[in-house]
């Protein structure tokens, strides 16, 4: 048996593909029910954000993609060709540990993002019961930890990796709560956008945007479900904001010290966070000095970044260092599925010999009492049991240790029996990485 | 030694280790650290309550009498206000503060004496005591915490300002935080400092048939609740907040100080307190 995923993200598909291949809530369980429908599927899980649309499976078959690559070429309406290209697969232990990581946030787009733990967890709670079973129970169950132990014991969670997330982090530092606060895009440039799709996603709620070329500005409006503004109406704009990104072209700054003077006025001591990302600068310098304004330009976010950035590839790190002794820790429980099937098979062998042999020593006892031939029948029964013990752990050891394949065939050999579930002693989660194509 | 002095020791204990942790906490990321003096700053306000119930059950009467019973249970109160409204505002800087200030307060009761037989003098023996000086003691409470609340406002404005980012500053409440905290301690603090006021004075007729004699306690007190309602003003009627508004609130401890301790440094009179 083998772990599988097979998906796609933000690093390997445009987002017009990922949002074809993405399963909405409702869909969701249909999705689980003709997944898990498929042959060779025993369990199965989607995984479907934004981001990523993932499918993990625990597969009877040697980690052939083609049969969830045709289920989702089935479910999604799509040629094969479409998006295979697109896709990244991984079996075994890389299965486990891309699981691992994507819970940890540290595959994600925004490093570190406490969203995706959150969609992990819905994830396995719409597959539990439909179309998972012990072995992606116990595996999202990890990951779930996974992704806690690495927000708790490393600094991967508190963000500030990104021009976008540390003027959100500065946002909530003057604001607390970013919910119900307003946003004020001024020019339409990307940077500026990427800004504001932080903060939104900080919880940041109404959004108006302003542009010299006001198709562009209801452009961008749209994209954030925003209000356009007239840039004749920039004054009153920004009495309503408490956020305002400016990252438009303009050689002569757009805010000038006058005009934060008049709308701090209004605004009673409330602050107002200007976040500068345009060069030359949009806000001009003596603005800074009227109380209640913060002035944040590109190369302020970029040293707030810095003072982080020897922090990020070490966090990183400690991620990865957890994951792997998590992905350790799931492999020898793993493993030790494998010996199940042998240890069911070493058991029957010897329990029916007993019984045939017992067979016929009854049927030559027959002037012994009832009660002999049960204690015959006890003293047989312990007989093996004592004879399997010491085999039963040490198959347990076999199937958790190094070269456990041939050590459990060996076995088999030995004793002249063959599992009821032949896959499952031919192959452990980390013989099985030569059929990936990334 | 008797059990107060032996509680007084168990709450100094606890309330070092509580500000230990909540500096460890607020200078580093570590969360362990926060949570543990959270634990550790409770048990620190459960034997400390012990400890004043055990004063109050020694004397038969009321502790707040002396300024060795009014300092412990300002300092109480304090604390209690403060893990009230922790979970609800995750302020570790706050919670050093509280915790360094109520280890201070614990400090300096230790060298105070307590006379457990100190008799009240006649004109302390009233109903309206009990009311008056439980709500302007809870009212001082108030704006302590209203103050600590202030100074992190300024700190967190001026490294914003200064584009200092670092820990300390992101373990600082944000402007809005600090600023609603510092309005609800004040809003708490002030209509208990008011009843204060008013049983004081009604006290004050019953006692001695004057209800406002101009002494520098009650003068201080006017001007001290004058601060405060100058700052409730600003907020609720003209909806000014921020910078100056934080301002006016460290000003306002100044009037709290001399107020409740000050003024027995220079006057005499009724409100001495029995050192």
């Amino acid at each position: 048996m083998h772990l599988v995923v097979i998906g796609l993200n933000h690093k390997t598909a445009p987002v017009e593909l990922r949002e074809k291949l993405s399963v909405p809530e409702a869909r969701l369980p249909d999705a689980l029910k003709s997944l898990a429908s498929r042959e060779h599927i025993s369990e199965c899980l989607v995984l479907s954000t934004c981001n990523r649309t993932e499918i993990h499976a625990y597969t009877s078959t040697k980690s052939d993609d083609s049969i969830v690559i045709a289920w989702m070429s089935d479910f999604f309406e799509l040629s094969e060709q479409e998006f295979r290209p697109y896709l990244y697969s991984q079996s075994g232990h890389k299965a486990i540990e891309h699981l691992f990581r994507v819970a940890s946030g540290i595959d994600s787009m925004v490093l570190g993002e406490a969203q995706i733990l959150g969609q992990v967890k819905a994830a396995y709670q719409a597959a539990l019961g439909v179309s998972t079973g012990v072995v992606l129970d116990a595996l999202f169950q990890q990951a779930i930890n996974v992704g806690k132990r690495a927000r708790a014991e490393t600094e991967i969670g508190s963000g500030a990796f990104s021009i976008g997330s540390v003027a959100a982090g500065l946002a909530k530092s003057i604001f607390g709560e970013l919910k119900g606060r307003v946003v004020l895009i001024i020019g339409a440039g990307k940077m500026g956008e990427l800004a504001a799709t932080h903060l939104l996603a900080s919880g940041a709620a109404a959004v108006f945007v302003t542009n010299r070329t006001h198709e562009k500005a209801v452009d961008l409006a749209e994209r954030f479900c925003g209000h356009a503004v007239r840039f004749e109406e920039l004054h009153s704009a920004l009495g309503k904001a408490d956020i305002v990104i400016t990252s438009a072209g303009a050689t002569e700054p757009i805010i000038t010290r006058p005009i934060a003077n008049d709308v701090m006025r209004a605004r009673r001591g409330r602050p107002l966070f200007f976040i500068d990302i345009a060069v030359p600068r949009n806000v001009d310098a003596a603005v800074e000095t009227v109380d209640g304004v913060f002035v944040y330009d590109i190369d302020d976010l970029q040293s707030a970044i810095d003072g982080h950035a020897a922090g990020r590839e070490s966090e990183v790190a400690k991620v990865e260092a957890i994951i792997a002794e998590e992905v350790e820790q799931f492999l020898a429980w793993f493993r030790t599925l494998d010996a199940v099937p042998v240890i069911t098979a070493l058991r029957d062998n010897f329990e029916s010999i007993r019984l045939r042999e017992l067979d016929r020593l009854n049927a030559r006892l027959t002037h012994l009492s009832p009660e002999d031939l049960e204690l015959i029948n006890m003293t047989t029964r312990s007989i093996v049991n004592k004879i399997c013990h010491t085999p039963m752990i040490r198959i347990k050891d076999y199937a958790s240790g190094d070269n456990a394949s041939a050590r459990l065939d060996t076995i088999c050999d030995l004793f002249g029996i063959c599992p009821v579930d032949s896959d499952a002693t031919q192959s452990t989660p980390d013989t099985q990485q030569d059929n990936n194509h990334e | 030694m008797n059990s107060a002095a032996i509680l007084l020791d168990i709450v100094a204990v606890l309330y070092a280790c509580a500000s230990i942790l909540y500096l460890w906490g607020f200078v580093s990321e570590a969360a362990r650290a926060r949570r543990m003096a959270s634990i550790t700053a409770l048990l620190g306000l459960l034997v400390h309550g012990a400890l004043i119930a055990d004063i109050c059950l020694a004397k038969h009467t009321m502790a707040l009498t002396n300024l060795f019973g009014s300092l412990l249970f300002v300092a109480w109160s304090l604390m209690a206000i403060y893990l009230i409204n922790e979970r609800k505002y995750r302020i570790t800087a706050l919670g050093a503060f509280a915790a360094i200030l109520c280890l201070s307060t614990v400090g300096v009761v230790s060298t105070l004496p307590n006379g457990v037989n100190e008799t009240l003098r006649p004109a302390l023996r009233s109903h309206w005591s009990v009311i008056h000086i439980t709500s302007c003691l809870l009212g001082y409470a108030g704006f302590t915490l209203a103050f600590g609340a202030a100074i992190c406002y300024v700190i967190q404005e001026y490294m914003l300002k200064a584009k200092r980012i670092n820990v300390i500053q992101r373990h600082l409440p944000s402007l809005d935080v600090a600023d609603h905290l510092a309005y609800t301690m004040v809003s708490f603090g002030f209509p208990l400092f008011t009843l204060g006021i008013v049983t004081g004075a009604l006290w004050a007729q019953t006692a001695w048939n004057s209800y406002w004699s101009w002494i520098p306690k009650e003068t201080w007190s006017l001007i001290t609740w004058l601060v405060y309602a100058a700052y409730l003003h600003v907020r609720i009627v003209s909806r000014w907040r921020g910078k100056w508004a934080n301002r006016l609130l460290i000003a306002g401890l100044v009037c709290v100080v001399v107020t409740f301790i000050g003024v027995n440094f220079f006057s005499g009179g009724l409100h001495n307190y029995k050192w």
